[in-house]
């Protein structure tokens, strides 16, 4: 799957933050909990114990009691609290169905740990709308379906997004828009920035730093010749920049598709036409080969200049036909190409979201349409490329193997 | 030929064989409808080879004879005639004239030579259906026969014919409605039949105002008479699905439910379910029925329903359409819902049904 972020949008990214993941699903579990300070984390042993605090939840945290403190200074720090052993088993089950609400919103999620995720929405902005509204619709279906609750972060990068999920901890929303990121950021002490720990801080505190503004405004020479080029990387992070990608995670999200690079760049609409239209019929046959739906559709353009964009939309039912699948790319085609000549195109089928099926009184299995299946029948017979659609003779594009991405 | 007909008789006719009549044929004559002149009437007949329809009206015969002429087209025409009588002539070479006060056409016409033969039937042992029982069967179960032709033993509906009964059956595979009826035939043992879809759409505006359906089946052919006109319809040699069993089926849960709250509540909700699959979700909690559905793009609904029930919660999805399409036929003010697991068929039936009169099984839909 290529990446949605193109040149001329900012990307939309979530981040999806459990609060006190263990601690809320002890409290919601057991009533008599509720409004208690817990600590799930290792046996305090009367306050021997040697293990470490998993969560607190934020009325344990009131009494300074954090994650991955000494268990025995959690006791001493809160001696009426509810120490509870953690139940693995169940948080993970948990967090399976929190992370199946936010799949249902895009298949780019990628889980950091069991509590929290980020999630790349840029490609569903039309049909999910802005990435506050997903935000908002997600916190409220984890809280609606599993009673717990969530803090979200809403920016353009990972870095901010994250940043942005923990300010207003629990059950925030933060929005910081394209554009902001270095004024949201500028106040922040270095520390919150992903590589600064206690040794960097302390390096930066020489050099005079100590809010991520200050780290921004640093002259960068000065800086790569005290610290190398992680002190650019950080710099480059500290303005706000982050370029890393949301990696979904492939067992659970994948992407079938094909791309065609031309021979020479071309304008002729009969050709670019013909190509979409055999790549949707290729995609659409290994879409009905994996019994999968795709909601999503992705368009991968790249110009003569080499500049490469994807566009994307994502329907309210799964498809799996080669004319439905054309019709979409065709309008996002439509929507890209200003009659410029064309060096690429790939379409990327995804979401494979669970689709609504029938199911059968006498047991016969899911009906693709006639036409798709004597395809595939004729396909599986006598070889891929036996049937093809008249108007796509003599005008398919030789096919090279190598432009069919792995998947 | 010429002939004089009232034009109300003759739209009325010609709007009956409309219905056979394909909209695409390869076989140019197919199109048309064969027009004749009697020494009894007129007489109208159409086919598709596989159903035919030959009706007829009174009409004054000056000179018999016969030619095709565009059933579309020609209906269309006399139609748009004034209420008055028609003058049709043919000439030898199947140009056709109609005339109507001071209004004349000119149609061409196909020679009734290249017009098929169509089965009449006669001479044939006859049973006697009537009609108020077999429209009563059509009504309660035509919705359900399949509208794609992928399955074709599925595309049309079973009649059983017994000595004291008369039944009908139709699914499309993932729902299925049966309707009973006590009608007294002459058999001598139990007839089963696949009647096509267009058959049974036409055996419905056919015995409109009848009082008895005559009933045949001939070598190749099922034969249906009221009131003078005669459809016949090529017998399929299909195995329809076992479906005795799946009616019988029941579920542990049984909701009685108000009809017209039921479906105004199903037509409500399901304005946000999606266009393509039509999927709700029916919840059951004690005292409480919840439909709901959601669309991505458009967002949700919700509704609840007090039910008298107590026991065990199930959450299952239906296509809203199949439920819709049931209520509307069933009738009668409460039904019964009875369910068993979110995968498992649901039936629905009118209540105080015991007699097995009506049932209506469906497959939910997963979400």
């Amino acid at each position: 799957m290529p990446s949605p972020a193109s040149p001329h949008r900012p990307r939309t990214i979530l981040h999806v933050d459990m609060d006190a993941f263990f601690a809320a699903i002890e409290q919601r579990d057991r009533p008599e909990l509720r409004g208690r300070p817990v600590i799930v984390g290792a046996d305090p042993e009367g306050g021997r114990g040697r293990g470490v605090v998993s969560t607190a939840s934020y009325e344990a945290r009131r009494f300074g009691v954090g994650s991955a403190m000494p268990i025995s200074q959690a006791w001493r720090a809160c001696p009426g609290g509810v120490y509870v052993r953690p139940d693995m088993e169940r948080y993970a089950r948990e967090s399976r169905r929190v992370m199946h609400i936010l799949r249902r919103v895009t298949d780019r999620v990628e889980p950091v740990s069991i509590d929290e995720a980020f999630l790349d929405v840029t490609a569903g902005a039309r049909a999910l709308g802005p990435g506050e509204t997903v935000a908002r619709r997600l916190k409220d279906e984890i809280r609606g379906e599993t009673g717990l609750t969530a803090s979200v972060g809403v920016a353009t990068s990972k870095l901010v997004a994250k940043v942005a999920s923990d300010m207003r901890k629990p059950d925030g929303l933060v929005v910081v828009e394209p554009g902001e990121e270095p004024a949201f950021l500028a106040p922040l002490p270095v520390r919150r920035l992903w590589g600064v720990g206690p040794r960097m801080e302390e390096r930066l505190a020489r050099l005079g730093v100590a809010t991520i503004g200050d780290l921004a405004a640093l002259d960068p020479d000065r800086l790569e010749r005290r610290l190398g080029t992680h002190g650019h990387d950080l710099q480059l992070l500290a303005r706000g920049t982050d370029e890393r990608e949301v990696h979904a995670d492939s067992e659970d999200a994948k992407s079938i598709g094909q791309e065609h690079t031309f021979g020479s760049d071309t304008a002729d609409p009969e050709r670019l036409r013909a190509l979409l239209l055999d790549l949707a019929d290729g995609v659409a046959a290994r879409l009905r080969a994996h019994g999968l739906k795709a909601r999503t559709i992705t368009l991968k353009y790249r110009d003569e200049s080499f500049r490469t964009s994807t566009h994307a939309r994502t329907l309210p039912t799964g498809l799996d036909s080669g004319n439905d699948l054309f019709e979409v790319i065709s309008a996002l085609f439509a929507e890209v190409h200003r009659g410029r000549k064309v060096r690429l195109l790939g379409l990327y089928a995804s979401h494979f979201a669970p689709e609504p099926s029938q199911l059968d009184l006498f047991g016969d299995e899911g009906t693709p349409s006639a036409a798709d299946r004597v395809r595939d029948e004729v396909a599986r017979r006598f070889g891929k490329g036996t049937l093809t659609r008249a108007s796509l003779l003599g005008r398919r594009e030789r096919r090279n193997p190598s432009d069919r991405p792995p998947e | 030929m010429e002939i004089l007909v009232r034009r109300n008789d003759l739209v009325k006719e010609l709007h009956l064989v409309q219905g056979i009549v394909e909209r695409k044929n390869s076989i140019p004559v197919l199109s048309n409808v064969l027009v004749e002149g009697r020494a009894d009437g007129l007489r109208v007949s159409a086919t598709d080879l596989d159903v035919s329809l030959r009706c007829g009206c009174g009409a004054q015969v000056v000179k018999e004879g016969a030619v095709t002429l565009a059933a579309k087209k020609l209906y269309e025409i006399v139609r748009s005639l004034p209420e008055s009588d028609v003058r049709l002539e043919v000439q030898p070479d199947a140009w056709a004239t109609i005339e109507c006060e001071r209004v004349t056409f000119r149609m061409a016409g196909l020679p009734r030579e290249d017009f098929p033969t169509l089965p009449d039937g006669k001479g044939g042992k006859e049973l006697q259906i009537p009609a108020e029982v077999l429209r009563g069967l059509i009504q309660r179960t035509g919705f359900a026969i399949t509208a794609e032709d992928a399955r074709y033993y599925l595309a049309g509906a079973l009649l059983v014919l017994e000595q004291d009964q008369a039944a009908m059956v139709a699914t499309d595979g993932h729902r299925l409605a049966y309707a009973k009826a006590s009608s007294t035939q002459k058999v001598t043992e139990t007839i089963k039949v696949l009647v096509p879809r267009k058959a049974i759409a036409e055996l419905g505006r056919l015995i409109e105002g009848e009082e008895t359906v005559g009933f045949q089946r001939t070598e190749g052919h099922l034969i249906f008479t009221a009131g003078g006109r005669t459809l016949a319809s090529k017998l399929v040699e299909a195995q329809f699905p076992a479906y005795e069993k799946v009616i019988t089926v029941t579920g542990d849960k049984k909701l009685t439910l108000g009809r017209e709250a039921f479906q105004s509540a199903i037509r409500r909700v399901s304005l946000l379910s999606s266009e393509r699959n039509r999927a709700i979700k029916v919840a059951v909690a004690d005292g409480r029925l919840e439909l709901s559905a959601s669309s991505p793009e458009l967002g949700e609904a919700k509704e609840s329903l007090p039910i008298e029930y107590e026991g065990e919660g199930l959450e299952i999805g239906f296509n809203a359409q199949y439920l819709l399409e049931f209520l509307s036929a069933v009738g009668g003010e409460e039904i019964v819902l009875e369910l068993q697991d979110a995968e498992s068929q649901g039936l629905l039936r009118p209540a105080g049904d015991d007699q097995e009169n009506y049932r209506y099984v469906v497959m939910p839909m997963r979400f």
